[in-house]
């Protein structure tokens, strides 16, 4: 369909002399075509090409109507020229191509583009429209006043007018309808007033309005606003100034008064911020003071945290008098604050030393770092300060090492033997002699149970292995021994000399003759077995017995030397305790008796 | 074939012709060519680029740089290709006067359809053959021709300019549809940017709204330029400002940014003299017009905010998407 519509409207143009009623006929077909493409109603698909085509053939179709059109109005209007002005050949050149009227339904642009208004107050228009962006508003609305003359009904022309009269009327003029130079002008002065050139503001202020007098308008409600408030910012401003002066001075009250009644006036933060900020440093400097002023014993830990405020405070104003009040007081009572400080560290330091658990040692360590943190701030020169901080140093590091010992023992109980865990006895040792009664140490100690029962049982049991093999090894090799010499008996060489043992038969003979000084028999014994002696380890009474019920023989001084007399037996008293039998050879006579075992000291 | 009616003098908006004082003097005459082999089968006669006769040695570089643009642009959407290549040689007549041929009498004063001479033509891959003829046949009088196909469509300038629409072209092109142009312009100006080509006479003359296809089209690249030094990212920030002042500004406003190059027969150091920066005015109907975010970003674009195409497109989709979702 579209195609064939195509085809016809080049047809119809190729025709040298179309005729109107085929153009008007071939126009009227393809443009209610295109309609109805354009609003669906038509569901063939289209291809664009194709629509393309007609659109474009629709509009030659168009223009050569239009030039005919065109061509018969510029005629007519000729004539009428001619029969106005009979000598003028001036043809009027045409700029656009006619409207079609109402009938022309289909163009869209139709609506914005024909323009149905007379020429005159078109003309006007364009002048009154001129001087109205110019901001030139008293020259604007005579000339829109006489376009409504001539077309009332002008929408723009009203709208426009009452613009501009509402404008001179209450000056409510935004910027962007100033006139070019005031509004350039007004820029710059809020530029200015910005970066607080409040001064340069005005100057610019006034060149706005200056313009705005050449242009006829007299009133200006932003501008005047703004001076206003450039004026406001200026006071503001100056008692601002003479705020930090008196601040700088040392007045801080005073400055703050001035502070505040600037913010107070025209609400700028850096006014606001400043009043808040002195307000505050007010506020510690009283808390300072307070502080200062406590009754009894002054917590070092506030005082620290004062001489820190006092000492930011004097960097921010300087040695001000009140700064300078408080630093004295402060230097008066340092020196018993820090003294009980120190006490406090020492104690803690104990403390930590003689903790049975892990966790108050470290918490009394804790506690005297913190206070060593306060007597650093409180007296950074303080002598004793660097051997506490060594030795609570060493201490800490003491128990971390500890800590650590713990928990690798934790570690390492995992990942052994439970009956036998070595690692974890060996790297515990520490911790577990340092901190026996810790809780974590118990549990510690009740895991390595087993390693106790199994090292000293078993070593026990191995002893007795050994002592029960060198029992039953020695009684062999006894017997193999016994056995051997009585296997070598015969042996001639070793017979004589035995065979000597029977010459000697004749000392017994002597024996009964000397019998009275049988007391020598002991002599002779010390031959046979070594002599053992003994140091008495307190003054105490040899006995006839064993031991307190006898009757004592003599004295043995602490230190004596006594030697051992061998007896046949073991005696021990009534509380079973061993007697034995001693000689003490002091100088002028011998004690022999009886003493307890546990009396002497036998090397 | 035959040179028909003129093309450079007039512009149509909808079923309406107008007269455009602002094409007219540049360095070629666009005429209508009357020649079957490139009409297709619906008469769809092309157009022809010649150049001046009396402006050939202003004109020669001009026409050498726009063949070898189109040349490297053949392939982008939206650009309006080269279609031939020709040189003429008129033996009998006189070029017609640039007239409007709105009316009958008009059209047939201002059509050339009585020059009588020779054209060479050349198929557009002939391009190299035919440069290397251009200086020794412009030496000998003969007019160097771009043939391209002819724009029909509703030119942009008088969808736009409040000249023509007296501030209410709200009614005929709506802001939306401004931006969804726009954005095309950015696409086309982002495809010649990535090919080292930039465009820089950008007036609202220079593109064309197509309805059926809702697509711009564009031409005369005449004044663009290729870049041969890549790191000139300055020489494309410079593109985007001046589609910012001139044409993307009147889009939007319905007229150009204050300071900028007017419409109008304008010369390469035209552009390259024109400022780098322009200050943001706006008036009362811009302010009705756009919303808060659209000024931002035009008052942004021609300060020279944007150093790339694709990030001011970036921005215009976005205040696009909030018209579309507005709707």
């Amino acid at each position: 369909m579209l195609k064939d519509l195509i085809l016809r409207a080049i047809n119809t143009l190729d025709k040298p002399d179309p005729t109107e009623q085929d153009l008007v006929e071939i126009e009227n077909e393809l443009s209610a075509y295109l309609e109805a493409i354009a609003t669906d109603r038509i569901s063939e698909p289209i291809d664009f090409e194709e629509l393309e085509h007609a659109n474009r053939l629709l509009r030659e179709v168009r223009r050569e109507r239009s030039r005919r059109l065109a061509e018969a109005q510029q005629s007519q209007q000729t004539d009428k020229e001619i029969e106005k002005e009979e000598n003028s050949e001036h043809q009027q050149p045409v700029n656009v191509s006619p409207d079609f009227g109402d009938d022309d339904t289909y163009d869209p642009l139709r609506k914005f583009l024909s323009s149905s208004h007379d020429p005159e107050a078109e003309e006007w228009m364009d002048s009154a429209e001129e001087a109205f962006y110019a901001g030139n508003y008293q020259k604007a609305i005579p000339i829109y006043e006489k376009v409504l003359q001539i077309e009332p009904g002008w929408a723009r022309a009203q709208e426009h007018r009452n613009e501009a009269e509402e404008f001179m009327r209450t000056g409510n003029i935004p910027s962007v309808a100033l006139p070019p130079e005031a509004g350039k002008a007004y820029g710059k002065a809020q530029s200015a007033a910005r970066v607080f050139r409040y001064q340069t503001a005005l100057d610019y202020l006034d060149e706005a309005f200056a313009s705005l007098k050449e242009s006829g308008i007299n009133r200006w409600r932003e501008g005047e606003s703004l001076r206003q408030d450039l004026e406001n910012q200026m006071q503001a401003h100056e008692v601002y100034q003479e705020g930090l002066s008196l601040l700088s001075q040392g007045d801080l009250q005073g400055g703050l008064s001035k502070v505040q009644t600037a913010a107070s006036a025209v609400a700028l933060p850096e006014y606001v911020d400043k009043a808040s900020e002195v307000r505050d440093d007010i506020a510690v400097l009283n808390e300072i003071a307070d502080v200062l002023n406590l009754s009894g014993n002054i917590p070092p830990d506030k005082l620290a945290e004062s001489r820190i405020k006092l000492d930011s405070l004097s960097i921010k104003y300087g040695e001000i008098p009140q700064v300078s009040r408080l630093r004295n007081r402060m230097d008066l009572v340092l020196p018993s604050v820090t003294e009980t400080l120190i006490e406090k560290i020492q104690q803690a330091k104990r403390q930590g030393d003689s903790a049975s658990t892990l966790k108050s040692a470290k918490e009394s360590y804790t506690v005297a770092i913190e206070s060593l943190t306060t007597l650093q701030t409180l007296q950074p020169e303080n002598p004793q300060m660097r051997l506490l901080r060594v030795s609570i140093q060493e201490a800490n590091r003491e128990i971390i090492n500890l800590e650590d010992e713990l928990q690798r023992s934790n570690q390492a109980i995992n990942a052994e033997n439970r009956f036998f865990p070595r690692n974890t006895h060996l790297i515990s040792k520490g911790v577990r002699s340092r901190f026996p009664q810790d809780p974590e140490v118990l549990d510690l100690k009740r895991s390595l149970r087993w390693y106790d029962i199994v090292l000293y049982g078993g070593g026990g049991i191995a002893a007795i292995i050994v002592i029960i093999l060198l029992f039953f090894g020695g009684r062999g090799i006894a017997r193999a021994i016994s056995a051997r010499q009585l296997a070598l008996t015969p042996s001639p060489t070793v017979t004589a000399t035995i065979t000597l043992t029977p010459t000697i038969t004749p000392t017994p003979t002597i024996t009964p003759t000397t019998t009275p000084e049988a007391t020598e028999t002991p002599d002779y014994t010390p031959t046979s077995t070594p002599v053992i002696t003994g140091t008495v380890l307190r003054n105490l009474w040899a006995r006839e017995g064993c031991y307190e019920s006898e009757e004592a023989t003599g004295r043995i001084p602490i230190d004596g030397v006594v030697t051992l007399i061998s007896i046949p037996e073991r005696v021990f008293d009534d509380l079973n305790r061993e007697c034995v039998l001693v000689e003490y050879r002091a100088e002028e006579d011998t004690v022999i008796g009886y003493v307890l075992l546990e009396d002497l000291s036998i090397p | 074939m035959k040179l028909t009616d003129p093309l450079d003098t007039w512009l149509s908006a909808g079923l309406r012709d107008f007269a455009v004082p602002e094409a007219a003097g540049s360095s070629a005459r666009v005429f209508s060519l009357d020649y079957p082999p490139l009409s297709g089968d619906y008469a769809n006669f092309p157009a022809l680029k010649v150049m001046r006769p009396d402006k050939t040695r202003y004109a020669l570089p001009l026409f050498e740089n726009e063949i070898r643009i189109l040349d490297a642009l053949q392939d982008v959407q939206g650009i309006t290709p080269t279609i031939g290549l020709g040189f003429l040689k008129v033996s009998d007549g006189s070029w017609p006067a640039e007239i409007a041929p709105l009316t009958s009498s008009l059209r047939a004063e201002a059509s050339a359809s009585h020059l009588t001479g020779t054209a060479d033509l050349y198929a557009p891959e002939d391009i190299e053959a035919f440069l290397s003829e251009l200086q020794v046949r412009t030496a000998e009088q003969w007019l160097a021709a771009i043939i391209l196909p002819r724009r029909w469509e509703d030119n942009l300038y008088l969808r736009c300019d409040s000249g023509y629409t007296r501030g209410e072209f709200h009614r005929s092109f709506t802001v939306t549809d401004a931006l969804k142009a726009a954005l095309q312009i950015c696409d086309i100006i982002a495809a010649a940017h990535k090919k080292n080509i930039v465009y820089l006479d950008h007036k609202a003359l220079h593109y064309y709204w197509n309805e059926p296809r809702q697509q711009v089209f564009i031409l005369d690249w005449n004044i663009g330029r290729q870049i041969t030094n890549h790191n000139s990212e300055e020489v494309y920030a410079f593109d985007v400002i001046q589609f910012s002042a001139r044409a993307l500004h009147h889009l939007l406003t319905g007229r150009q940014a204050p300071g900028s190059v007017n419409v109008g027969p304008n010369k390469p150091e035209d552009i390259q003299n024109a400022p780098d920066e322009y200050e943001p005015i706006w008036t009362y109907d811009d302010h009705k017009r756009l919303t808060d975010d659209e000024l931002n970003v035009l008052g942004e674009a021609i300060q020279g905010h944007y150093e790339t195409i694709q990030g001011l497109a970036q921005d215009l989709q976005t205040l696009y998407n909030q018209r579309q979702s507005q709707n």
